[in-house]
């Protein structure tokens, strides 16, 4: 009878003793955080490989012939790369045609809301006037009215051109001498509205500035008005010097959504087509340039020269990317862009 | 002299810094009463009227409700796009905002390699907008259902879900969200960065507070994060349900509802008092869903905040 009563007693303290030491292994070492840790790179990795899938389909795809784009055996590098597909796709853009306009539309536009909504989100954060809240309710409203809303009369603003109806009332004056000016088709009518903080999503950088105003110590004001700075020499002198990384970070925003609009050009730009607006008529282009030369529309061929095409348009974006990415994290981990 | 001086001067600084508030926002003031508040104010009129294009400037003739009736009850286009258009919102709602938040917290913890992974992570933010994005996905779609890539598929997954018996409607919903799972992931790059940037602000303090208090990991967040960063998942979803109602589309693909309303003002028939009037219904719809979310997420955000 002792034998068995014996026998699960030394096995108890064996257990008691492993249990122990896995405590103390645990305790000490923790092996759990190494299997996280583990686990984690994995999750990351897969869900960053979805990410970088498109991009690197996309290279892969616009460097093949068009024979290789359905061939089992071409996984990822083409057996005979090629360059025409970027011949072909910048024909149809016409990149000549379409680069100016590009890049006064987009880096235009994007310097003056970089700059206005600068003013005009430390306005909102860092004065308390009359009405202050009713009026950043309203940027609000800008924000969430989609461009549609707004087009067939922002349309009709720009084609007869008038402020306060000073001109219209110089035409009846002169008898139709002077002219309400046509702004549609010039430049004038994407930087107007960037001038006056309506640009597209101008809404959101001064949310995003007001955001990062509001998170400066009061102290700043008070130091500087007991140094004799006004208002005016306050934001120069001693906000404007820290306020690089959500400048960037506004600027990199600004520069990819107009780079990619495509709404403010096609409605207001009439015949300045930009990459974005040629981007969205490349298919069309592509077939009717295949058609005039008699050769059939192969579906495939169509397929190649889409994917360089589009890379052609993401190239300059990515480039920044590489150069901005820091600042931009950076301006996370210090303030939070849009801390609330 | 000097304390004399000094009086004088305080009391106009503070009404100095009133009128310099007015001054930083002046132009945005000028640009709200010229394009917004009377193009806004036109488009309604617009709306409610016959629109042709004259010598000097747009002729309107008041036609009542006949451009309303026209879209909702006349014709079905609209009604579609725009069915289409809050199916691709809802599912981008299910999606992104938790999964987003999901990743942020990953890329909140420290560990080796973190700047790498956030750069990767953020990347989609310069490409998912646009014209780019609704090409890209429409070619990664039609690649994928391919034949070299069927992995994405979900048509083993449809057939299980109809043999459980799951409704048609929640079936088609549900292999919608599978299908464009890709462009799903694609387009959490600014919400990623919103909730990074929400983590970031939580103190250290109040993590160490809970943890001397015994709790484990999984109660610090529901007890600390969750509550402190539901003000974050309301503009996280605020934005994301912009994001959707206003980005590019064309006829089949992207969003449907912007696509049709462009070309029905500016496509070859010019209807521009038609087009104002599916503007306005389709704000409404956005101003709807805005309240629905507010109701559901923001109350709670705003009493956990007071």
């Amino acid at each position: 009878m002792k034998g068995p009563k014996s026998l699960p007693a030394v096995d108890r303290q064996a257990i008691d003793s492993f249990i122990e030491k896995a405590r103390h292994y645990i305790r000490s070492k923790h092996p759990q955080r190494k299997i996280w840790a583990v686990f984690r790179h994995a999750l990351l990795i897969g869900i960053g490989f979805v990410i970088m899938y498109s991009i690197l389909y996309m290279i892969s795809n616009a460097f093949r012939p068009p024979s290789e784009n359905f061939d089992p055996s071409v996984i990822w590098i083409p057996k005979a790369p090629t360059l025409s597909n970027f011949t072909d796709a910048l024909q149809v853009l016409q990149l000549e045609k379409i680069m100016g306009n590009t890049l006064a539309i987009t880096i235009g536009t994007t310097i003056m809301q970089v700059i206005v909504c600068l003013f005009v989100g430390y306005g909102f954060a860092r004065f308390r006037f009359k009405g202050n809240k009713v009026l950043f309710g309203l940027v609000i409203l800008t924000i969430i009215i989609p461009p549609q809303t707004l087009a067939v009369s922002m349309y009709s603003k720009f084609r007869y051109f008038d402020l306060l109806g000073i001109i219209g009332l110089l035409k009846n004056i002169t008898g139709g001498a002077i002219q309400q000016p046509n702004l549609i088709g010039k430049y004038w009518a994407a930087w107007l509205p960037a001038l006056t903080g309506m640009g597209l999503r101008s809404g959101l950088y001064i949310f995003m500035y007001r955001q990062y105003f509001m998170g400066m110590p009061r102290e700043l004001d008070e130091a500087a008005a007991i140094d004799g700075c006004g208002p005016y020499s306050t934001f120069l002198r001693i906000m404007v010097p820290n306020t690089k990384n959500i400048v960037i970070t506004v600027f990199l925003f600004a520069i990819v959504w107009n780079w990619n609009d495509y709404y403010t050009p096609a409605l207001y730009m009439q015949g300045k087509p930009t990459l974005a607006t040629s981007l969205a008529e490349f298919q069309n282009n592509l077939q009717m340039l295949a058609n005039v030369g008699g050769a059939n529309v192969d579906p495939i061929v169509v397929l190649t020269r889409i994917q360089a095409a589009c890379l052609i348009a993401i190239l300059p974006l990515l480039i920044l990317y590489v150069f901005t990415q820091k600042y931009f994290t950076e301006s996370i981990e210090n303030t939070g862009i849009t801390g609330i | 002299m000097t304390s004399k001086g000094k009086g004088r001067r305080r009391v106009p600084y503070e009404v100095r810094k009133q009128r310099a508030g007015y001054v930083f926002i002046l132009p945005w003031i000028l640009g709200f009463l010229f394009f917004f508040a009377e193009p806004m104010i036109e488009s309604i009129i617009f709306s409610f009227s016959d629109v042709t294009a004259g010598q000097s400037g747009l002729v309107t003739k008041f036609v009542g409700l006949a451009n309303y009736e026209m879209v909702l009850v006349k014709t079905d286009e609209f009604l579609r796009y725009l069915w289409t258009a809050v199916v691709n919102m809802l599912s981008e709602i299910a999606i992104i905002p938790l999964f987003s938040l999901f990743i942020a917290l990953i890329l909140n913890q420290k560990f080796r390699g973190r700047t790498v992974y956030r750069a990767i992570y953020f990347l989609p933010v310069i490409m998912t907008s646009g014209v780019v994005f609704t090409m890209m996905s429409g070619v990664m779609s039609s690649s994928l259902s391919g034949t070299q890539n069927a992995y994405f598929q979900s048509t083993g997954l449809m057939n299980i879900l109809i043999q459980g018996n799951v409704p048609m409607s929640l079936v088609n919903f549900i292999t919608s969200v599978v299908d464009r799972i890709f462009s799903l992931t694609l387009k959490c790059g600014v919400q990623i960065l919103l909730f990074l940037s929400g983590l970031q602000k939580i103190p250290a303090s109040s993590y160490e507070a809970c943890k001397i208090e015994g709790a484990t990991a999984w109660d610090s967040f529901w007890k600390i994060t969750f509550p402190l960063i539901l003000p974050m998942m309301m503009l996280n979803i605020v934005y994301t349900i912009i994001d959707s109602f206003t980005a590019y589309g064309t006829q089949e693909a992207g969003n449907v509802v912007m696509a049709y309303i462009y070309r029905i003002g500016f496509g070859k028939s010019m209807k521009f008092g038609l087009s104002a009037a599916m503007a306005w219904l389709y704000f409404i719809v956005i101003i709807l869903f805005l309240t629905v979310a507010y109701l559901v997420v923001g109350r709670k955000a705003s009493r956990i905040e007071s």
